[in-house]
């Protein structure tokens, strides 16, 4: 990804990758070619951003010790470590 | 925390809100659950620094080109982000709310104070997007216009570099241009409205020059991108394997039923949209009245001509009332807070007049173009038959369309014992996205009026709080009727 202006460094599911300081998760896993990051719990389907703005909470995703992060509402931050989420938690009041 | 006024979401509504209580002497806070003021409609860039030139990402996103998307709210809004009157709660979220002594409590998570005492409430709480379903929609990919909207203005992210637009609304076009505007391919604009329902609104959209001038601009908008815009065209089906990779259209008549051939168009993104539906967790769980939409499902806060509730003190404004668009909301904002400031003792009658003679005049106009939206862009049947058995309908919890239509058919009394029955509405989102597809899928299989069905919205909780939150909570109500149902 080109682009002017600083970045952040970070790893999903164990491969660095990197954003625009800024960027959510959402943001920054899409700019990377990464569309799905959730694994629904009873039919296994794929899952990424849908709403965009925080209430339909598909797009829920695991980052360092938080699990199920709203992905379109929490920005990336240098060395997160962030892995598919498979809902098995509740959402954190992030 | 003990404040004057609150006003809960930071969009048009909430700002003018704001800025019509302070200015009248009233001390105010203004929550929002997101970083910045604005709400959807004037969302700003999160970003530090533009990031421009071609994208070189990968398959899904891509940089945004072009000028600079999310230019913010209009100056005369954001006059509330510096008011010495006005404390800004921004990436605050209200998950609960009730009366307490005189006024009220509003709980909080995200800021520094957990609990916030005010002596009056303004609710702005605006409108979240409808999504109509269809076999593939639940494919990564396919995101609602809204969410294509907020990642290029906020992230100056393209959601794919081959954007098809579908649906019905007026959100379709500012989406579609804003994304050729900034350097997507946009695979054309599906309206499934008629043409010659939209016809039959020329006489009343030329009332409105204003409103024209913008739809010609972004006629030109779509124009220079090369995209084609059409009427009467339903998107019927997205296909891919892990993503989505190709979208079927089908020409429909004015109920939306398939009345001729079908395209299918290659895409790596779809952003969606058949309207909008009111939040209203916040007024519900401050007492005040709403009435269910004739023929729509969704439902809109009653208040009377000084934006007043049911509840004595708490009072509500934009989406809220009814889906208008930013000018309605603003106008009835400014009423909004004026009112809440007369309450309050702040301003006497005169001056309570004085100050929103001028929203009062122009409200009606803002509320006709309003009714001529709903008029225009109706709801229609058609997308039934297209649905599968296999279709996901409610997707936090993955119940299908064969499960919701075989509850239907064990004939219950409503959607809370549809709830019961397939689990529609009790995953993560409660009912926010699946509620109002129920409830009209519901209405028309079965044939009962949408009011008769009541809804999914009752909802305890706003949003999703730990059970921490739930045990400190101190307002003298047990936290588990509540939680259970999260």
């Amino acid at each position: 990804m080109t682009g002017s202006g600083p970045t952040v460094s970070f790893r999903y599911d164990g491969t660095a990758l990197t954003a625009p300081a800024g960027s959510t998760i959402a943001a920054a896993l899409i700019g990377n070619g990464i569309l799905a990051w959730r694994t629904t719990r009873r039919l296994g389907e794929p899952r990424g951003l849908f709403c965009g703005i925080g209430y339909c909470q598909d797009c829920l995703v695991d980052v360092n010790a938080s699990t199920a992060v709203r992905a379109c509402q929490v920005p990336v931050r240098e060395d997160d470590d962030i892995r598919p989420s498979r809902s098995l938690g509740w959402p954190d009041a992030d | 925390m003990r404040t004057d006024v609150a006003v809960v979401g930071a969009g048009p509504a909430g700002m003018a809100a704001a800025l019509a209580a302070a200015d009248a002497g009233c001390q105010v806070v203004l929550f929002d659950s997101a970083p910045q003021v604005g709400g959807q409609i004037y969302r700003q860039s999160q970003r530090p620094a533009p990031g421009s030139g071609p994208g070189a990402g990968g398959a899904g996103g891509a940089r945004a080109g072009g000028a600079r998307a999310g230019g913010g709210p209009p100056e005369r809004l954001r006059r509330a982000a510096a008011h010495s009157g006005i404390t800004l709660a921004l990436g605050v979220s209200v998950w609960h709310a009730g009366p307490a002594g005189s006024g009220f409590r509003l709980h909080a998570v995200g800021g520094r104070a957990d609990t916030i005492d005010a002596a009056a409430v303004v609710v702005a709480t605006g409108a979240s997007e409808l999504v109509l379903p269809f076999p593939g929609w639940t494919l990564p990919g396919v995101v609602t216009a809204g969410a294509a909207q907020a990642m290029l203005k906020a992230q100056q992210t393209l959601i794919g570099r081959r954007i098809l637009v579908a649906g019905t609304g007026p959100l379709l076009l500012p989406v579609a241009a804003g994304l050729a505007g900034h350097g997507a391919r946009v695979a054309g604009v599906y309206e499934a409205a008629g043409i010659a329902t939209m016809l039959s609104g020329l006489p009343a959209i030329a009332r409105h020059p204003g409103k024209l001038a913008e739809a010609a601009g972004y006629a030109a908008a779509l124009a220079r991108g090369r995209v084609r815009a059409r009427s009467g065209w339903a998107l019927a089906e997205c296909r891919g394997r892990g993503r989505v990779e190709e979208a079927v259209l089908t020409r429909v008549d004015r109920d939306w039923r398939a009345s001729g051939p079908s395209r299918v168009v290659p895409v790596d993104a779809v952003a969606v949209s058949h309207g909008f539906v009111p939040v209203l967790d916040l007024s519900r769980a401050l007492g005040c009245r709403d009435e269910q939409l004739p023929d729509y499902p969704a439902a809109t806060v009653v208040v009377d001509t000084d934006q007043a509730t049911s509840t004595p003190g708490v009072f509500a404004c934009g989406e809220a009332t009814g889906v208008g668009g930013a000018a309605k909301a603003e106008l009835e904002g400014a009423v909004a807070g004026a009112a809440a400031a007369r309450r309050l003792g702040r301003l006497d009658e005169a001056g309570f007049r004085a100050r929103t003679s001028g929203a009062a005049a122009r409200i009606g106009r803002a509320r006709d173009f309003a009714a001529l939206l709903a008029r225009l862009y109706p709801l229609a049947d058609g997308w039934l038959p297209r649905v599968r058995p296999d279709t996901v309908v409610c997707r936090c919890e993955d119940v299908t369309w064969e499960e919701l239509t075989g509850a239907l058919s064990a004939g219950p009394s409503d959607l809370r014992s549809i709830k019961g029955l397939t689990r529609c509405g009790m995953g993560y989102c409660q009912g926010r996205v699946c509620g109002p597809v129920v409830q009209f899928a519901a209405a028309r299989l079965t044939g009962r009026p949408l009011d008769e069905l009541g809804d999914l919205h009752t909802r305890h909780i706003m949003t999703p709080v730990t059970l921490g939150h739930l045990a400190t909570a101190d307002d003298g109500e047990p936290g588990d009727p509540a939680g259970s149902e999260l």
